[in-house]
């Protein structure tokens, strides 16, 4: 794991984990602020178990992204650097190679991810629920699951696609991930050949949103799916088996 | 990868995808069968809607899970489903025709509650009781609200089962599948687009909510008369078509509304108060009364016709408390309570 080390020390000497992570730290700040309030239906939101699980909808939102930003460029860029054949004279594969590169990724997302968790021990502090704080665990290693998604898949398509259309790709799956469950309902109303792709898509896309979902069902005390964790791990195998397939032309 | 990795990788992709299979659920959530349970279980309340031999478990049930329908069959000893490919692949709860007879399609309980979380975002939000300023759980879509909602679509499959004939005769038309009746288009245009069709309608609902509430026979009477005033003045805009449009939505839904308001209304615990209209209702089957009911606002499209449908029930229940043991769907509620009330056409 010595190259996922190395990328690891990369991304934090280059410090745009924590300018990523502090912009949304700040939105949540912003957010949880005594001022501020969110309304719904024209009515204020403002107890702490209305307002855990729409945080965790943000905090999963904006890691979701970050995953995409922290992830793209990584393995293009070791190309780019000619870092790769410091690799290869090493005997190491490029599985392996690219494998510790996207667990790497993986890495700094949830440390990004934690850095966005210190905001929600933040509001949990200043809404006086300490004895909330120890959800916080269980929500961010489900919720690291989603992230882990995103970002394995970013990395595995930076290595087919170039990285605008790799970008481009990982982006769209990843809103069509957090927004599945709404598309499933659309899915649901509309008949016919729209419905059927819907369908489709809808069936190759991982439904981040019900990961995310079951976060917020620790605060909300509903039962936790046992299905929806497992399925994401089997997803996150998926992705790995995809590193041994996918090879890099250049190399 | 060495060999070794490789099979253990293997071996654990084997693992979440067999523990994936099994952890799936398969076949209908045990919620909705607890929902038809405790439709089941209103039968002898409902009996006293005074609906000539309405009885839901005559109608077959089936549950559309957005890929699936469950068709619950109810033996003597238990309950059960049998999976189906879905009459109507879409998220819709109504009353169809299916295998010769009506059947009441409905979404399961998660998809309707998705679905109105979706598109009201505050029926997500759940409150303590003291919490009065924050947003509330009016549009909460509950186990309750599906229990009524079987309950209505259910009344819809009593009303085409058993009075097929009189429905033609209240849309005059000789086949009512046909019929254009249920065009939407005409409500938008001539009703929802004319500004003066609007307010007399909002005047008119404002009437139905005094005569409901109002104790007093004579002053009932007042009220109708009043309303039919306005009524013939409304009606002047409309056309035909539409006027048939309006008194089909009125008649259909007006009554599927009412039964499934009492659906609802029998699952609440007595005094406790009304989500729908967050007001003490008291609603004492026996005497087909009901006091304190607000009627929700003029709307636009055909939701208006269900408020105001149920609302002429209730008129009906104060004026002749048995008109619904004879009823065959021909005519108009509006009729019936301008005959009881003694006002000539």
């Amino acid at each position: 794991m010595i190259i996922a080390a190395h990328a690891i020390k990369e991304k934090i000497r280059r410090k745009e984990l924590y300018i990523v992570a502090m912009i949304g730290v700040l939105v949540l700040i912003l957010f949880s602020a005594d001022g501020s309030t969110i309304s719904i239906a024209g009515k204020p939101i403002t107890d702490y178990d209305n307002l855990a699980p729409i945080f965790l909808i943000m905090v999963n939102a904006i890691c979701g992204a970050l995953a995409i930003f922290l992830s793209l460029k990584t393995i293009p860029n070791e190309y780019e650097r000619k870092t790769s054949h410091l690799v290869w004279i090493r005997g190491i594969s490029q599985t392996r190679y690219h494998s510790e590169l996207a667990i790497a990724n993986g890495i700094s997302c949830m440390l990004a991810e934690g850095i966005m968790f210190i905001g929600m021990i933040l509001f949990t502090l200043m809404k006086h629920r300490q004895d909330q704080l120890w959800k916080l665990i269980p929500a961010y290693f489900i919720m690291a699951l989603g992230i882990w998604i995103v970002s394995l898949l970013t990395s595995l398509l930076s290595i087919i696609f170039p990285g605008m259309v790799a970008g481009l790709i990982a982006a769209i799956v990843y809103l069509a991930g957090i927004f599945h469950s709404v598309l499933e309902l659309f899915g649901n109303m509309v008949s016919g050949l729209v419905g059927k792709l819907l369908d489709i898509v809808l069936w190759i896309v991982p439904n981040l949103h019900e990961i995310q979902a079951q976060a917020g069902n620790i605060f909300t005390g509903s039962s936790i799916s046992i299905h929806v964790i497992v399925k994401g791990l089997f997803i996150i195998w998926l992705l790995g088996l995809g590193f041994m397939i996918f090879k890099k032309k250049e190399a | 990868m060495g060999n070794m990795k490789k099979i253990a990788y293997g071996a654990v992709g084997v693992i979440l995808l067999f523990t994936t299979i099994f952890t799936g659920r398969t076949g209908l959530g045990e919620e909705n069968i607890e929902i038809y349970k405790k439709a089941l279980e209103l039968q002898s309340k409902m009996e006293g809607t005074g609906f000539e031999n309405f009885r839901l478990e005559d109608y077959t049930v089936a549950f559309y899970d957005g890929k699936n329908d469950y068709v619950i069959v109810n033996s003597d000893t238990e309950i059960t489903t049998q999976k189906r490919e879905p009459v109507m692949d879409t998220l819709v709860a109504t009353a169809w025709e299916t295998d010769g007879e009506y059947q009441v399609l409905c979404p399961t309980v998660e998809k309707l509650q998705g679905l109105v979380n979706m598109l009201m975002p505050a029926a997500q939000v759940q409150t303590t009781p003291e919490d009065t300023d924050s947003a509330n759980t009016d549009n909460a879509y509950t186990q309750e609200s599906h229990v009524a909602t079987i309950w209505h679509e259910a009344f819809h499959c009593y009303q085409l089962t058993n009075y097929e004939q009189g429905i033609e005769k209240l849309i005059g038309a000789e086949d009512r599948e046909t019929a254009n009746v249920a065009d939407t288009n005409l409500i938008v245009t001539e009703v929802d687009g004319n500004e003066q069709v609007v307010n007399l309608y909002k005047k008119e609902i404002a009437l139905l909510e005094k005569a409901i509430n109002e104790d007093d026979l004579d002053v009932v009477k007042e009220i109708i008369l009043e309303y039919k005033q306005l009524d013939e003045e409304r009606k002047e805009f409309l056309s035909s078509e539409c006027q048939l449009a309006e008194a089909y939505y009125t008649v259909m839904e007006g009554t599927a509304y009412y039964v499934e308001e009492l659906a609802y209304a029998n699952l609440q615990q007595p005094e406790k108060q009304d989500d729908r209209t967050n007001k003490n209702v008291v609603w004492d089957i026996n005497q087909t009364s009901a006091n304190d009911i607000k009627l929700e606002p003029y709307t636009e499209g055909t939701n208006k016709y269900y408020n105001i449908g149920r609302a002429q029930c209730l008129i009906l229940d104060k004026l002749s408390p048995d008109w619904k043991a004879d009823y065959d769907f021909s005519r108009e509620l509006i009729e019936l309570i301008y005959e009881e009330a003694g006002i000539l056409q």
